[in-house]
């Protein structure tokens, strides 16, 4: 724990130095560590990524169905979605290795039809990292320099500097199977930053770390692109991932973009039921709506008559879901919410910070957060309410879910 | 379970026997003063054999015709080996599966069928069975083994190093020289040396694909036929010493590398 | 295609293919292409043809003595001699009249005859130019004793790869599964040092087993069932048993390490789990070890019966004459003894053909795919 504290504090040192200098002008250049990296903060800068009608095919089968997606110059931007869903392959027809089926890229004022990987603005950093096992670090980091014929006294300078960038000091003559994941993860950082890329491109880098690591360099990630102000596209299936470190988050279902938006609004406000099934745990609560009224939803279910937020587009009659998260119910005899629904307890599982209840209201299983001052007051034998306020709940049209077997084991991922 | 624990003990240690036994006995002849080679007719301890080797100017002619026949085949073997590793570990389709077979066909089919398919071949343009020839049916099927171990060493490497470097801005010589070659080389130099033994020791092939020429295999079966001397297995003793001295070097360092 | 151009650039990816298809095609295709052609195209030999071209030159020789000598005179011996052929008591120097008339009267009869010969030459070469030039007289001209001999070279290869297969299993199985680091050793020197050192030096150590003073002629001496002073000695070269012995032991190592090398793959712990079971050592291998060694046991046998049937030199040594023939033998007799490439192009396709068959056969039986089978 100590060691990653120190290990933190020298990495944000020397992005201090970075800050310092990006923050000010040449003057600021007496400052010894803000001249060392003077070359790579000038040289860097994101661009925007502009898809227009994209689709990608492999033989029939459609990967990624004709897409528009504009990710801002300096964002950090997650495509979120599980495997298969075309995430993978939207990022190599940005990265070049793929050629979209139809449609264009571009990528800040250049198109980017029939320029190959190696003429594109991107730097990509790999799944399993593809670091070169036979070159130590420094080598690997002044690859992409030497590809340029770049000299070596000059290479070794800059990859020293992005060496110190990574807090690897130390570490250069090493082979990369003689780091730690976390290291290797750095030297793959860098050795992407040495090209001096508009668009960094992030294939779930971090999907080989254990939780721990995986959560610290999450905001090492997060750091980085802050500093450098590189627009980020990184790809993941860890919802956690894309909602911590992403500026907008896209989600992707079958090939489709399902949802573009901050992260906060693809939780709080998710447009499918796709989206609000695959982000965080919600209740889905069935039934066929009758009236529609200021935006506010009600529906007839087998539970009773419940009232939850429209999405736009939605009519009367339709067959509809409401979802709920488990940490807007409420659970007492006296809740006096909008909705109220009877249910018996199952089962109390506690997690920590709160406890998990489910309930179940005879049909289905509905699944409760509460707070440890809550809980105190829940009687556990006997059957009880559970309450949710409409503004709390979102009602849209029945449509395909997320596969439901991992709402239970969200949390734990 | 353990009576077939023993069992198969005893069935090892057989087998060992059975494997070591006959070199065993050809290294003790060597010496042996006793021609034809014997181990049982014992008669005196003797080092004469090996001076003797010096002697048999047609065994050395032949010794060096095998080297001959290897400095080609080796380097082409390794080279079309490569060039087939990488071409099949990248296309892909059934296209790719017929090319497979076709380029591993040669190991599958006798020896002998590839050189006298090679000897009748090149008559059509006049070219004798000679050394040519020998080194062209050869590099047929020796060909085939350095193309798998390059596959095999391909298929372990996710593609995505080279990708990486592409996206890095190699240009494709560059990444060649600088990731794919240097990737490849521990399999290059092992399906090298194997090419070379492979050469080296190969007899149902050159034997119908030489003409009037010879190489050691093809001089110690014309021997080993005949009345053989203990100079044959004087040759043995060399080639086994030789065989071990590199197994150790190489176990060595091995061991030391860890 | 364009996978590739990408990553090697197309004077890279050009050249690579080009490689392959060098090779493709100027070692593998073309010549067996022309093998199998010559195959087909069955020599007559001693028909009508063949006569008369062997006239021809006859005739050709004849008439440029007699020509010469009309130029140039009789010729004369160191001892002065006339050609005895030659009547008459001229000297050296010149013919008679006499002479030269009948000399001249001979070289035309030469030429008349040439003539017709010619013409007929002529007229026979275009009916065999008319004539469909490719039949498969060449596979059906193989004499019942060649037959009995190609039957005979196929049982033993079958016969050699089961012995194989039944000896390394086990050696396989003790390799993969069952043995501490120094039986490992042991076992690993002793498939590598014999594999190393030479296939011809391999056989030629067995000539220490097998010959008059070899190993086992002595060890019957000592226990008295054969006498080197009686001059009872038993000749092992000529028992099929012996070429037998020695081609397992030649080509041994192709079925070990195919077999290995699927067996090293299998988790011990399925073994262990099978055995936790209950089951039985023998259900173990049967429905454990076995299933999943099948690509490897399929490659040891096609290797190995490849070899064992293809194999020139462990006949070639160890019978030393004293047996029949192999068919690899007879192949080498029909190119290098009797010069009839045609007919030793069609045995020696018909050996590839038998074991292409054994290849489909043995991929059947073990469910094997190509794929699978060279890794």
């Amino acid at each position: 724990m100590r060691k990653s504290a120190t290990l933190d504090a020298g990495f944000i040192q020397s992005w201090r130095a970075a800050t310092s200098f990006r923050a000010t002008t040449d003057e600021t250049s007496l400052h010894g560590e803000a001249v060392r990296i003077s070359w790579w903060a000038r040289a860097v800068h994101g661009k925007e990524v502009v898809l227009e009608k994209v689709s990608a095919k492999f033989g029939d089968f459609t990967a990624v169905y004709p897409t528009d997606l504009v990710i801002n110059a300096g964002e950090f931007f997650s495509i979120l979605g599980p495997s298969g869903c075309g995430k993978t392959t939207m990022l190599r027809m940005i990265s070049g290795f793929l050629s979209p089926a139809s449609g264009s890229i571009r990528i800040g004022e250049d198109i980017m039809l029939g320029v190959p990987p190696n003429q594109r603005p991107t730097a990509l950093i790999f799944q399993n990292l593809a670091l070169f096992p036979y070159m130590s670090v420094w080598e690997n980091i002044a690859f992409g320099l030497e590809a340029r014929g770049v000299g070596k006294a000059e290479r070794r300078k800059r990859a020293m500097e992005l060496i110190d960038l990574v807090a690897l000091n130390g570490e250069e003559m090493k082979k990369p199977d003689e780091l730690s994941g976390g290291q290797r993860q750095r030297v793959a950082v860098a050795r992407a930053l040495a090209v001096e890329p508009s668009v960094l491109l992030l294939d779930e880098p971090l999907s080989a770390l254990d939780l721990k690591l995986r959560q610290h360099m999450r905001a090492e990630l997060r750091h980085i692109q802050r500093m450098t102000g590189v627009t980020f596209i990184y790809i993941t299936h860890d919802q956690g991932e894309a909602l911590t470190m992403s500026d907008r988050v896209a989600v992707m279902n079958h090939g489709r973009m399902e949802q573009v938006d901050t992260s906060d609004r693809i939780y709080d406000r998710p447009s499918t039921p796709f989206v609000a099934s695959f982000v965080g745990e919600n209740n889905i609560l069935r039934g066929r709506i009758t009236v529609i009224e200021d935006g506010v939803a009600t529906l007839e279910s087998e539970l009773g008559t419940l009232r939850g937020r429209a999405v736009a587009g939605l009519a009367v009659g339709v067959d509809a879901m409401l979802f709920v998260r488990p940490e807007a119910l409420k659970i007492g005899h006296e809740s006096q919410s909008d909705n109220r629904v009877a249910v018996k307890p199952v089962r109390r599982d506690m997690e920590g910070a709160y406890v998990n209840w489910v309930l179940s209201t005879g049909e289905q299983s509905i699944v409760a957060h509460m707070s440890k001052a809550d809980d105190a007051g829940i009687d556990h034998d006997h059957s009880m309410h559970v309450g949710f306020a409409a503004v709390d709940a979102i009602v849209m049209a029945s449509g395909e879910l997320a596969d439901t077997g991992r709402q239970v084991d969200e949390a734990t991922n | 379970m353990d009576r077939g624990d023993a069992l198969l003990n005893i069935f090892i240690g057989m087998f060992v026997m059975f494997m070591f036994l006959p070199l065993v006995l050809m290294i003790l002849a060597a010496f042996n003063s006793v021609s034809p080679p014997s181990v049982t007719n014992w008669q005196e301890l003797t080092l004469a054999w090996f001076p003797r080797l010096l002697a048999e100017d047609r065994l050395i002619g032949c010794l060096q015709n095998s080297f001959r026949i290897a400095i080609f085949v080796v380097p082409a073997s390794v080279l079309l080996g490569l060039s087939a590793a990488i071409l099949l570990t990248r296309l892909e389709g059934w296209a790719t599966n017929v090319l497979y077979a076709f380029l591993i066909s040669p190991m599958l089919t006798p020896g002998i069928v590839l050189g006298i398919a090679t000897i009748v071949f090149w008559r059509n343009f006049s070219v004798g069975a000679d050394l040519y020839t020998t080194i062209l049916a050869q590099t047929t099927f020796i060909a085939s083994f350095p193309m798998l171990i390059i596959m095999a060493r391909l298929q372990r490497k996710n593609r995505s190093q080279e990708e990486a470097a592409l996206d890095l801005g190699a240009s494709p010589f560059f990444l060649f020289r600088r990731v794919t070659f240097p990737f490849l080389l521990p399999a290059i130099l092992s399906s090298a040396a194997l090419a070379f033994l492979m050469s080296f020791e190969n007899y149902n092939t050159t034997v119908f694909s030489i003409g009037g020429s010879c190489t050691l295999t093809t001089e110690i079966a014309a021997q080993a036929r005949k009345a053989h001397t203990p100079v044959i297995n004087a040759l043995g003793v060399i080639f086994v010493t030789v065989t071990v001295l590199f197994s150790v070097i190489y176990t060595l360092r091995k061991q030391w590398e860890k | 295609m364009k996978q590739l151009i990408e990553i090697y650039g197309w004077p890279l990816t050009t050249f690579f293919s080009v490689c392959v298809a060098l090779w493709l095609t100027f070692l593998i295709v073309a010549p067996q292409f022309f093998m199998i052609e010559l195959s087909l195209r069955f020599e007559e030999r001693g028909d009508r043809l063949t006569k008369i071209v062997n006239d021809l030159d006859v005739l050709y020789r004849d008439k440029g003595t007699k020509k010469y000598d009309l130029v140039n005179g009789p010729a004369c011996n160191s001892t002065g001699m006339v050609n005895p052929m030659m009547t008459g008591d001229s000297s050296c120097g010149e013919f008679g009249e006499e002479d030269k008339l009948r000399l001249e009267q001979q070289v035309h009869e030469i030429e008349d005859k040439i003539q017709s010969l010619l013409v007929e030459e002529q007229n026979l070469k275009a009916a065999k130019a008319q004539q469909f030039p490719y039949s498969a007289r060449n596979y059906t001209s193989m004499t019942g004793l060649h037959a009995w001999t190609l039957t005979k070279t196929i049982a033993f290869a079958l016969i050699v790869t089961l012995i194989a297969l039944a000896v390394c299993y086990p050696v396989a199985y003790a390799l993969a599964l069952r043995s501490g680091p120094i039986k490992t050793v042991i076992l690993f020197t002793a498939l590598f040092v014999p594999y190393a050192v030479n296939e011809l030096m391999r056989i030629y150590a067995w000539l220490m087993v097998f010959d008059l003073h070899g190993l086992l002629n002595t060890l019957l001496d000592l226990a008295g069932f054969a006498s080197f002073a009686r001059d009872e000695v038993i000749i092992w070269y000529r028992f099929p048993g012996a070429v037998l012995v020695v081609l397992v032991y030649t080509y041994i190592l192709f079925m070990v390490f195919p077999i290995y090398n699927t067996m090293a793959t299998l988790d011990p712990n399925q073994v262990e789990a099978a055995r936790d079971l209950g089951a039985k050592t023998w259900r173990i291998h049967w429905r454990v070890i076995i299933p999943h060694t099948r690509p490897g046991i399929a490659v040891g046998c096609i290797m190995t019966f490849m070899l064992a049937a293809g194999s020139f030199s462990v006949p070639y040594i160890i019978t030393r004459g004293l047996q029949p023939k192999w068919f690899t033998q007879l192949i080498y007799d029909k190119f290098f003894e009797s010069s009839n490439w045609n007919q030793g192009s069609a045995y020696s396709f018909t050996l590839l053909l038998i074991c292409i068959v054994f290849i489909f056969a043995v991929m059947a039986i073990f469910g094997v795919k190509l794929r699978q089978l060279a890794r």
